[in-house]
This record gives structure tokens, sequence and C-alpha cells, in this order.
């Protein structure tokens, strides 16, 4: 958007100007004036919604929502105050003023909420810019740069959705993820799913072709308990192992040069403390910070309950992924050939606004139909690297779950 | 000289006829042999403007003074001559004040293809050295090698292959664009390095986060048979100090992003540099001119026959657009449908419906359109309904 903001300058300048000029006619004849030359649009906008409805409730079919209120968190994923909000954040981005503003047929400005939903529609519905730009009555090139105007603007403002937590609220999520899973000092769970394209036939890398031989890039994602993401990375290609994919994240960094899940608790049992760190599945290797379940044939039943405690909290980041992935289907869908410069930031900004809804106290509305896995294609791999010391937290972990267990047991009894 | 005209498709009254029209001797084929072969011939009247210079008349000469200062200097500027002849490749000093250089003719009698290999990198690096001193030179155009589409693969391979010193020959290359939100700056471009199971990631040099500015990629980037020209030009830029940090897997740093921004200096005057060549030379050298540029292209900007695309063997471009050098016919562009639309239509350049949406493109394009809102006329390819936009799924 940087490109777009001198040339809003001098509009804004411009209008001013012609403002000051014209301010006794405008007292003179204010309704008049004000309809006739759109000076502003900050008013917000219904009239879009009420046309939108008209024209594309019928197609919900069986499923018809028995209030506007649903349709539209159907249609747009978010409720009409989370809409409003999103709006706000993007409103100086996505202002249109004349004569560089976006236009529709009828020669009007598009209001931000127009974009905002035309831009929601396409990320929500995975549909092609044409059948978007028809259901609004706009046409594909408008959807085209609509969104990514608005995907711009996302990644400049709503960037404080997606942050590492303090260590506060870090505290809060730690006691949560024990609540539900029982694993104590638990951060929170990471997990990585495959966003599959299709590239031209020529001059592609086999580096995006994956194990399933789809192409397709790979998001990484450590959630909290909330199935908030607090830290993404996305944009390498999907013929790479996890292992690597993990290794080239600024989160291993900063977790191996200690800036990161630094908190320790102690552990009744031995005295002996363990780090913070996060869960996963067996297809991330094991390590100091990275908890990953057993995966012997002849486990021992505690080995299996701590399996059992891993998973709840593994399931966060697995939900995560498939909210994320069903609510936004343009992530979901088999992308036709995406620019792959871009693709990065139309994934990050499906994060953002997965969190903005959870930021919110929203919810996506039952009707949208989810998977029972984000990468239900993709047949787990299973990560041999096992880290010594990693090992060792791990087998604490189990022996204090254990200790913990009994303990309980023997009050029960008394 | 004559090297760019196709003897082959011109009958010999017309080489004669251009050879006198040029002051060359006129005769047979073997003549001219020898006179490439022998360009200090004394029937050569070469239009050399150094040695013209230094065999001008000048009126100063009757000077006593300037004949005593010319006997001191005589020996240095014996030697700077040679230089300068070595360094603009005029060939031989003709002049019999100094002594002459005898050196043998530049150009291979059987010039093969040269390919180089996993054990060649000590040759490439000095290969490499050689170029970057060209590419420094001001006069790099005069030594006017016409370069085949071979000789740019080449050097790109000659390019990774000095990017390859950390160990890095038979890697295939990957440029990617990474958002990862541990990092204070989000966004940032990575060289991801593949062999079989191992992968290696690389700061880019000369990276660029600007990403969805359609404008300055249509400006900056030409293409070349499928490649595109700012790469060659980044390289030039990047390829002279290949930093790579010790560890397999670098991150962004403020260091990195400061040699961004001193390479994207450099290779934006290295284009000045040589436009500026370019522009000096027209005025000077025309014959140079005709060694850079494709004759047919020359004469006819709407020429309907491409050199620089992979359908050269009687390929017929869409109106010209490789002539028009913003773009190329397609031979190997990822942009698709005319250039500009990411992705595009490549995969079904076979098909006529290529031609018909390359053409229907550059009307469009020429009419003002927006490439945003560019429409194939027919499927691109698989899974895709007719009517479909031509390049990116995405906005």
């Amino acid at each position: 958007m940087a490109p777009d903001k001198k040339p809003k300058k001098d509009d804004a300048k411009k209008f001013k100007k012609m403002k000051n000029k014209t301010k006794t006619k405008i007292k003179k004849k204010k309704s008049k004036n004000v309809s006739s030359v759109p000076m502003d649009n900050r008013a917000i906008d219904s009239e879009w919604w009420d046309i939108f409805w008209r024209r594309n409730s019928p197609t919900l079919g069986s499923n018809e929502p028995s209030n506007e209120e649903e349709g539209f968190k159907i249609f747009f994923r978010v409720s009409k105050k989370t809409f409003e909000y999103i709006c706000s954040l993007v409103r100086e981005d996505l202002i249109s003023r004349p004569p560089s503003g976006l236009i529709n047929i009828e020669g009007r400005l598009l209001s931000v909420e127009k974009q905002v939903a035309i831009a929601l529609r396409r990320l929500a519905s995975g549909e092609s810019q044409v059948s978007v730009g028809a259901s609004f009555g706009v046409g594909q090139s408008t959807v085209s740069q609509v969104t990514w105007r608005f995907i711009e603007a996302m990644e400049e403002r709503a960037k404080h959705h997606l942050k590492w937590p303090d260590s506060s609220k870090m505290d809060e999520i730690k006691s949560k993820f024990e609540a539900f899973s029982g694993l104590p000092n638990c951060c929170g769970a990471i997990d990585a799913t495959h966003i599959i394209m299709t590239l031209p036939a020529v001059e592609t890398s086999d580096d995006w072709c994956d194990q399933e031989k789809n192409y397709s890039m790979f998001v990484q994602g450590v959630v909290d308990n909330e199935m908030r993401f607090l830290d993404i990375v996305t944009g390498w290609p999907g013929g790479m192992p996890i292992s690597r994919l993990l290794k080239c994240s600024g989160f291993h960094k900063l977790c191996e040069s200690g800036e990161r899940l630094t908190g320790k608790v102690g552990m009744p049992t031995k005295g002996e403390e363990i780090r913070e760190y996060i869960v996963d599945g067996a297809n991330f290797p094991l390590l100091p910070w990275l908890i990953t379940p057993y995966e012997d044939n002849d486990l021992e039943i505690p080995m299996l309950e701590f399996n059992q405690m891993l998973e709840a909290a593994r399931a966060a980041a697995v939900k995560a992924f498939s909210e994320l992935k069903g609510g936004w289907r343009i992530l979901s869908k088999v992308m036709w050939r995406p620019d792959k410069r871009k693709l990065p930031s139309i994934i990050l900004v499906c994060c953002l606004l997965h969190n903005i809804i959870i930021d919110c106290g929203d919810n996506l509305h039952p009707d949208v139909v989810l998977s029972g896995h984000h990468d239900s294609d993709y047949i787990g791999q299973s990560c041999k690297h096992i880290d010594p010391i990693g090992r060792t937290i791990r087998e604490n972990m189990t022996k204090h779950l254990q200790h913990c267990k009994e303990k309980a047991s023997c009050i029960h009894n008394i | 000289m004559v090297c760019s005209v196709s003897t082959g498709k011109s009958g010999p009254n017309w080489l004669d006829r251009l050879r006198s029209s040029r002051g060359f001797p006129s005769g047979e084929a073997s003549n001219l042999e020898n006179f490439l072969n022998n360009p200090t011939s004394p029937d050569l009247k070469q239009p050399d403007p150094i040695s013209d210079h230094n065999l001008d008349p000048n009126p100063s000469k009757n000077d006593p003074g300037f004949d005593r200062i010319q006997k001191e200097d005589n020996q240095l500027f014996d030697v700077m001559t040679n230089v300068l002849f070595e360094l603009f490749n005029y060939g031989d000093s003709n002049n019999g004040n100094f002594p002459k250089i005898k050196k043998s003719c530049r150009k291979q009698s059987n010039p093969r293809i040269y390919i180089p290999s996993n054990n060649d990198i000590n040759e490439n690096v000095k290969v490499h050295s050689e170029k970057e001193s060209r590419s420094d030179d001001d006069n790099s155009q005069v030594a006017g090698v016409k370069e085949s589409s071979e000789n740019l693969v080449l050097r790109r391979n000659e390019e990774e292959g000095d990017m390859s010193k950390g160990n890095l020959s038979g890697f295939s290359l990957t440029e990617v664009t990474v958002i990862d939100t541990s990092y204070k700056s989000w966004k940032f471009e990575k060289l991801l390095y593949r062999k079989k199971n191992v992968w290696k990631v690389r700061d880019k040099k000369g990276a660029s986060v600007n990403v969805g500015s359609k404008k300055k990629r249509k400006q900056s980037a030409s293409f070349m048979n499928g490649e595109k020209k700012q790469k060659v030009v980044d390289k030039e830029g990047s390829g002279r100090e290949p930093e790579f940090a010790s560890n397999e897997v670098t991150y962004p740093t403020n260091k990195s992003v400061e040699g961004h921004e001193k390479v994207v200096d450099t290779a934006g005057k290295i284009l000045k540099k040589k436009e500026a060549n370019l522009k000096s030379e027209k005025g000077s050298t025309p014959v140079i001119l005709i060694k850079s540029i494709p004759p047919r292209q020359r004469r006819d900007a709407t020429a309907r026959h491409c050199e620089h695309c992979s359908f050269a063997t009687g390929g017929v471009c869409a109106v010209g657009v490789c002539a028009v050098a913003e773009w190329s016919c397609g031979g190997g562009v990822a942009s698709g449908c005319g250039g500009g639309v990411d992705a595009g239509c490549s995969g079904f350049r076979s098909s006529w419906w290529w031609w018909v949406c390359a053409l229907w493109v550059r009307w469009y394009w020429g009419r003002g359109g927006d490439t945003v809102g560019v429409w194939c006329l027919t499927s691109c390819g698989a899974n895709v309904v007719c009517g479909e936009l031509v390049g990116s799924d995405l906005v």
C-alpha cells in the first residue's frame, strides 16, 4: 500500500482546499452537495449488505439461516460487530478517494465496508474472483484489486493480533493447558499444514512437490489453548521435511538460543525443574522444548497416559488448523497457479482473521463445515530425531505425572 | 564486425557490396577469413579512433618542446596504448611507433559449448572474475559478443557455480518469500538450495520484499529467453561478494538489509552505465549495435520471427512481441500470455490458443488495459473452465 499513500495525502490536501473554498456553499446547500460529490466515504455503509443479502440469501438453500445476523456470519465468517472492527482497522488504507478510488459499475465509490466484504468473501469461500464479483455486482478485476489491497492493509494494521504472549499471559495459557490436558508448564501446541496449489508444468521446481505429489506450501503455527495463533511461519515449499521446516523457523532459533520458552517450574517428585515447552505429534523431532509422544510398540501404562495427555494438548493445534482451513477456504481449495510471493501474505492474513475472531469473542458459525483433519490427505511421517535431553525431560514428566496421579488417588481413597 | 552478417542467407554480391561500402577488401570468402584471423593486415583500414588519433597530424608536433616531452614519455605512452588496446579489444596496434603485441585470435576456430562440471569450480571462478572485470568496463559492449541462449544459460551456470563456493554445486535453487512472525520484520526472501534430502538456506542478496507492485516489475524485468534480465543484473551485483553464513540456516539481519540496499544501488548503476554506454556508442560506432541487436529486429520492430525464444526454429512470434523487448514471446517465460501476468499460460503454449490469447493480451494492453483484467479466451490447462482468468488464481 506504500505507493498509494502519497497520492492519497495529496488527494486529501486537495479536498481540504476544496472544502474550504466551498464551505459557504455547502452550508447553504448541505444535503445536495454531499450526495453529489462523494468527498469522504467514512460513513458506515450498510446498503451493500441489503443488496447482497437479497441477491445471495437464496443460494444458501436448505441451510438458509433464520435471520440476517446468522447469514452474515455464514457468508463472511465474522459477526457484524467483528466486521466493523476489521473495517476500522483497514479504513485508512482502503478508503476510496477520487480520482484514484475504486468505483463500481454505477460510478459510485466503493465503500470500505463493501471492499472488506468482497475480500472476506473471497478468502472465506475460496470461490473464483468471477463468482465473488457476481455476488457483489462487481467485476473480477475489482475483486482482485480489492482483495489484494485488503491483504496488504491487514498485514500492516492487524499485526498486533499475532504475537508471542508476555509472561503474565503465558502463565494464564500454561494454567489453562494444564487444566484441560494435565500437562504442567505447557505453553502451546505446534503443527504444520500444506496449502495445495497447481503450478505451471514448465519451470517449476520439484521443491514444491510434497510427499503426496502435490505442489504445496507449508504453514507452521504455534497455538495457545484457545486455538489462537501465537507464531506462524509460511512460505517454505511443501517438499521440505517438517523437521527442516522447523529448523528454518525463527521460533526454532529463538528456542535454541534461550530467548523463548525459558520459564521453569519446580517438579515436586525429585526437585527437578522442567523448562517451558510446546507439544506436537510424532512428525516433529523430540527436543528439550518440543515434546512429542512415545512411539514404541510396547508402551507401559504411564507412557500411554502421557501420550493421551499430550494428544489432548496437541488437539488445540490440530483444531486450529482445521478451523483456519475450514473457515478460510481459499486455503483448503487447490489454488490455481498462485503467485508464490503473494501466497504467504494471504496465509498470514487468514491467520490474522482467525485470531481476530477469537480476540473479539466471536466464533465460526456451526454450519461452517470443518474437515476432521486439516491435512487429511497426508500420512503423518514420524520423525526419528530424538534429543537426549528431550528424552530425559519427557521421562521425568511421565514420572511426575504418574506420581501426581498416585497422590490424587491416595487423597481420594482417604 | 561482419560476424553478425549471416553469410549463409545472403549472396556473395551483397557481401561484396557491403565490404566495399565499408572499405573492406572485396574478394573470395577465404580472403575474408584471412581478414578475420589477421586483423593487423596492412590492407585493413580500421576505423580505430585511438590509432587514428595517434596518427593524426597534429600542428603542435612542429613544436620542439612537444617532441622532447613525447620522447620522455614514449615508453609510458606505449605501455598505456597497449593496455588500452588490450582493454578495449580494438585489435592490435598498427602504429609503427611502438612495438606490436602478438596476440592469438580471441575466438576459437571450432567453438564448443562449455558445460561446467563440479570439478571446474576454480575455473568457473576465473571466468567469473573475468566477466566481472568486463562488466565493470565501460566499453564492455565493444566486445560485442552476441550472446546466444546457450551463452546466457552458461553465464547463469557460471554464476551459480560461483555461488556454490560453499559446497552448493549440484544443488537446485528456489527463491522463496517467507513470512515468519518470530522476527521483527516478518517478511523476507531466501534462497533455498536442495540436493535430494539436503536443504540449505541462504539470504537472498538484492532481495526485494515489495510484493504486489506490478508496475515496478514491469519496468525492471525484461525477459530474454525465459530468464529475467533483472536476475542477471542482480547476480552481477550480488555475485561479487558471495558471502554465506557459516550455518546452514541463516536469518535476516539488519546487516543483510543494508547489503540489499547496496546491491540494488549497484545494480541500478550498472544499468545506467550500460544505458549510457549504449547511447554513446550509438553515435560513434553503429557497427557495434549491429552486433548486439539481431539485424531483423533492428530493421523492423514488428518482425515476426523471434530469435530469442524457444521457437527460434521457424517459430512465429505473436505480432513481434519479443521485438518489443519488454517481454519475450513466451519461450520459457513463466509470465505466460504475453508476459506480465504471473504463471500464465505457458503450460499450453504449444496450443494455437496460446497465440490467440497472446494477441488478445497485446491488443488489450495497447488499449491501456489492466493486467489483472486480462481474460483468456479458452482454458489454460487442466481443471480450468473456459473463460477463467489468465494468470494467478489469487489476486
